[in-house]
C-alpha cells in the first residue's frame, strides 16, 4: 500500500513538475533480485475461454464453440550439452465435454559438427512466409483454433519428429523426418459441420469422419527438407516434401475418408522494399495416385501461388495484403470424373487477404483485424480481435470470427455456422 | 590581379574553416559523432544484460530482461544486433535479429518459439516502441546522426549542448532534441524532445556511466514520456567489450538456437 501510494504520488509529481523522479525512488521499484538464466523453473499460464455461434447451427445441441479452462506448462532443462525442452497443458473442454492433455513439445536440442542443430522429439515445425496461409508449410495444423478463438500458436499442431539444421556458407539445410504420418487436427463435425457432397448439406453434431490413415512404415513417413539462403537482406528458399495430404480430402477403395501420397515442390523469396516486407512463395503439389487427375477419389495435383506486401502505414498501424491462388491441375479430367461436379471447387480459387494492426495504449492494447476475401466464391472470414495486456500476469482477448458468403458448399461458407464470438482471459506466470 | 586575390581570400577562408573543422572542441560535427561512437560504437563488439521496468502512468510495472549483443561491422557504420528475451514468461524465447545497415534499410526478424515463426518485421517503424517500453527502436540500435542537422547551442565546463534538427522533419514525431553530453566521456546525461511549439515531451536521462575496459558504460537510465506520464527503465549489468562474437552468432541460426545466456 504504501508503496502503490509512493509511486501515485511520484507519477503526480512527474507530471506536474515535468521533471525525473529521483533515482534512489527507481530503484525500488524493482522489488527483487535479477532473476538469472540458469535458475530454471516451470513458466505457462492459466486460461479460460468462452464462445458461442452468432447463430445456432441445428446439428449441435450445445452453440458453444470454446468453453475450456486450461493449464499450460513449459520449461527448458539443460544438461551440459543437451537441452530438453517441454510444453504441456490440459484442460476441461466443455464444448466436447471431456478432459484433454497434450504434449506440445518433448524435445531433446543439440549442436553438433560446429554448425547443425538437432531437435529429436516432440515439437512444433514452421516455415514458409505466408501470414495464416501455408503453401510449402505440410506440418501439422489446429484447423478448429483458425475458427473457434484459441490463442493463434494452435493453428500449428505438434508432431513426432527429428529435425537437422545445418548451416553453410553457400546454403543453410533444414531438414525434417517425421517417421509415422501425422496428419493436421481437421475439422471432423465434432465442435464444427462442414459440407458433405455426398448428403449435399452440412454434416456433424460429432465426429463423422473416420479416416484410415497410412500403414506405419518407413516409406510412408514425412520428409520435408527446406534449402534456405539470406544474400543482402533478401531471403530465398527451396521446399521439397513427400508424404500425404494432411487432411483426408480422399477417399480409399471402401469409401472411407483417407489421405493419399502427395509431394510438394516450391519457393520462396522474402525482402525489404518500398518501406515494408514483400514475399512472395509458390509450391507445385503432385498427387501420386492420380497423375492425370482422372480418379475422383484422389484429391488432383495443384499450383499455389502467394503474394504479399506489409507495411507499417501509420506509426503503431500496420497493414498486409495477401494474393492466394489455387490452380487444379488437371481440372478437365476432374471435371469429367467428380460423381458431384457442381461442389468441386473452382478451376482457380483466388482469395485476398488484410491484416490489420494497431496497437496502442504503450502496446498494452492490440487490434489485430485479419479478413480473408475469395475473389471467386464471393466469401468472407473475418478473423478479428483485441487483446488487453494489462501486466506481466494478466490478459484479456475479445475477438470475433464471422465467416458469410454465398454457396453453402465453399472453403471458408460451408462454416458460416461456425462464426462466434468469444473472450479469454490469461493469467501468465 | 583582381582575381588572384579574391582565390587567395577564399583560399584563406577555406583553410580559416577547416581549421576550426579540426578542434574537435568547436566543431558540434564531430562531438555529435564522437558521442555517437562512444554510445553505440564501443570495442569491435559488445554484450550485456539488461532489464527494463515499464511503469504507466497509473503506477502498473512490466518487467522486460534480456541479453544484448552487438557486433560492428565498421566503427559508425553498419552493425548487427541479437537480443533474447529471458523475462517475462510469455516473451521467454523470443528473439529479434537486427542487421543495421546506414546506406538502406534494417533487416529484422523476430522469433515466436510458441508458433516456431521466424517472422520478418518492417523496418520503417523505427521510432515505435520497443517491446512495449518507452524506447523506440532507435534509441536501442542508435539513430543515425547523419539525419540531423547539429547546432552547439552552449557550453559549460562539464558539457555540451547540442541542439539536433532533422533533416526530414515529416519522418520523425520531433521537432528537435537537445542533448546535454559530457565533456569527460562524451557521453550523453540527458536527452530532451521537444514537439512543436518548443513543448517538452520525452526526456532521455543518462544515470549511472562507469568506465568498462576504457569505455564509458552506461548503467541506468531513464525514459519518460511526458505526454502519457509513463516511463521506462533500464539497468544494464555485466557488460563486455570486445568478446571476440562470431559473425555467426548474428545470422538467422540464431533465432532458433539462440545463446543460452552472455559469452564467456
Amino acid at each position: 500500500m504504501k508503496t502503490t501510494s509512493k509511486i501515485l504520488l511520484s507519477s503526480i509529481l512527474g507530471l506536474a513538475s515535468n521533471c525525473a523522479i529521483s533515482a534512489e525512488q527507481d530503484d525500488e521499484l524493482w522489488g527483487d533480485d535479477w532473476e538469472e538464466q540458469g535458475t530454471q523453473s516451470w513458466r505457462g499460464y492459466l486460461e479460460y475461454g468462452f464462445g458461442k455461434r452468432l447463430s445456432s447451427d441445428p446439428l449441435f445441441d450445445n452453440q458453444q464453440t470454446l468453453n475450456e479452462i486450461k493449464l499450460y506448462i513449459e520449461n527448458d532443462i539443460e544438461f551440459d550439452q543437451v537441452e530438453l525442452k517441454v510444453k504441456a497443458e490440459g484442460w476441461y473442454d466443455g464444448v466436447l465435454e471431456r478432459y484433454k492433455g497434450e504434449v506440445r513439445e518433448l524435445s531433446l536440442n543439440f549442436s553438433a559438427f560446429g554448425n547443425t542443430d538437432f531437435t529429436l522429439g516432440r515439437q512444433v515445425t514452421t516455415w514458409g512466409t505466408g501470414d495464416l496461409l501455408f503453401v510449402n508449410d505440410q506440418f501439422p495444423k489446429g484447423w478448429n483454433a483458425y475458427f473457434n478463438g484459441r490463442d493463434d500458436n494452435y493453428v500449428k499442431a505438434p508432431a513426432n519428429a527429428i529435425r537437422i539444421n545445418s548451416y553453410f556458407d553457400s546454403v543453410n539445410l533444414d531438414f525434417v523426418w517425421t517417421p509415422e504420418f501425422t496428419p493436421d487436427k481437421y475439422i471432423n463435425g465434432d465442435r464444427f459441420s462442414f459440407f458433405s457432397p455426398m448428403v449435399q448439406t452440412n454434416v456433424g453434431g460429432e465426429n463423422v469422419i473416420n479416416d484410415v490413415e497410412p500403414e506405419s512404415k518407413f516409406s510412408n513417413g514425412e520428409f520435408a527438407l527446406r534449402l534456405y539462403k539470406t544474400i543482402d537482406g533478401v531471403e530465398y528458399a527451396l521446399y521439397g516434401y513427400k508424404g500425404f495430404d494432411k487432411r483426408p480430402l480422399g477417399v480409399n477403395e471402401e469409401l472411407k475418408p483417407t489421405y493419399h501420397k502427395r509431394n510438394l515442390w516450391g519457393a520462396s523469396v522474402r525482402g525489404s522494399a518500398w518501406d515494408g516486407l514483400y514475399n512472395v512463395e509458390m509450391v507445385y503439389e503432385d498427387a501420386r495416385e492420380d497423375a492425370n487427375g482422372t480418379n475422383p477419389l484422389v484429391n488432383n495435383s495443384l499450383w499455389k501461388l502467394l503474394i504479399g506486401y506489409e507495411t507499417e502505414l501509420l506509426p503503431k498501424l500496420n497493414i498486409g495484403f495477401q494474393y492466394y491462388l489455387e490452380w487444379i491441375d488437371d481440372y478437365n479430367n476432374l471435371m469429367a470424373n467428380s460423381p458431384f461436379p457442381q461442389y468441386e471447387p473452382e478451376e482457380k480459387r483466388q482469395w485476398l487477404t488484410n491484416r490489420i494492426t494497431y496497437r496502442a495504449l504503450q502496446d498494452k492494447l492490440t487490434w489485430t483485424l485479419f479478413s480473408f476475401y475469395s475473389l471467386t466464391d464471393k466469401e468472407h472470414f473475418l478473423r478479428w480481435n483485441v487483446n488487453y495486456r494489462q501486466d506481466d500476469n494478466w490478459s484479456y482477448t475479445l475477438g470475433l470470427n464471422l465467416i458469410d458468403g454465398k454457396e453453402n458448399h465453399t472453403f471458408f461458407n460451408q462454416f458460416e455456422k461456425a462464426s462466434n464470438i468469444y473472450f479469454r482471459l490469461r493469467y501468465n506466470f | 590581379m583582381k582575381k588572384t586575390l579574391s582565390l587567395v581570400i577564399i583560399a584563406a577562408a577555406i583553410s580559416v574553416a577547416q581549421a576550426a573543422q579540426d578542434d574537435p572542441l568547436k566543431d558540434v560535427n564531430e562531438i555529435v559523432k564522437k558521442a555517437y561512437q562512444t554510445c553505440y560504437y564501443p570495442g569491435d563488439d559488445g554484450q550485456r544484460k539488461a532489464r527494463m521496468m515499464i511503469v504507466d502512468k497509473d503506477g502498473n510495472k512490466q518487467l522486460r530482461q534480456f541479453n544484448v549483443f552487438r557486433k560492428d561491422q565498421q566503427d559508425a557504420g553498419d552493425q548487427d544486433f541479437l537480443v533474447v528475451f529471458e523475462r517475462p514468461s510469455d516473451v521467454k524465447g523470443t528473439v529479434f535479429l537486427v542487421n543495421k545497415h546506414i546506406e538502406s534499410d534494417d533487416d529484422r526478424w523476430i522469433y515466436l518459439p510458441g508458433l516456431d515463426l521466424e517472422k520478418r518485421i518492417s523496418a520503417s517503424d523505427k521510432r515505435t516502441s520497443f517491446v512495449g517500453s518507452n524506447y523506440f527502436y532507435e534509441d536501442i540500435s542508435g539513430r543515425n546522426y547523419r539525419l540531423d542537422n547539429y547546432e552547439l547551442i552552449k557550453e559549460d565546463d562539464g558539457f555540451y549542448y547540442i541542439k539536433g534538427t532533422p533533416k526530414e522533419a515529416n519522418t520523425v514525431e520531433f521537432e528537435n532534441f537537445i542533448m546535454q553530453i559530457s565533456k569527460e566521456d562524451f557521453m550523453p546525461r540527458v536527452i530532451d524532445y521537444y514537439k512543436a511549439g518548443n513543448k517538452l515531451y520525452r526526456k532521455v536521462e543518462i544515470m549511472d556511466v562507469e568506465m568498462v575496459d576504457n569505455f564509458a558504460t552506461v548503467f541506468k537510465s531513464k525514459i519518460t514520456d511526458l505526454e502519457t506520464g509513463g516511463y521506462t527503465l533500464v539497468q544494464f549489468k555485466k557488460p563486455a567489450y570486445d568478446v571476440g562474437l562470431e559473425a555467426d552468432l548474428f545470422s538467422q541460426r540464431s533465432l532458433r538456437n539462440p545463446p543460452k545466456d552472455l559469452q564467456e
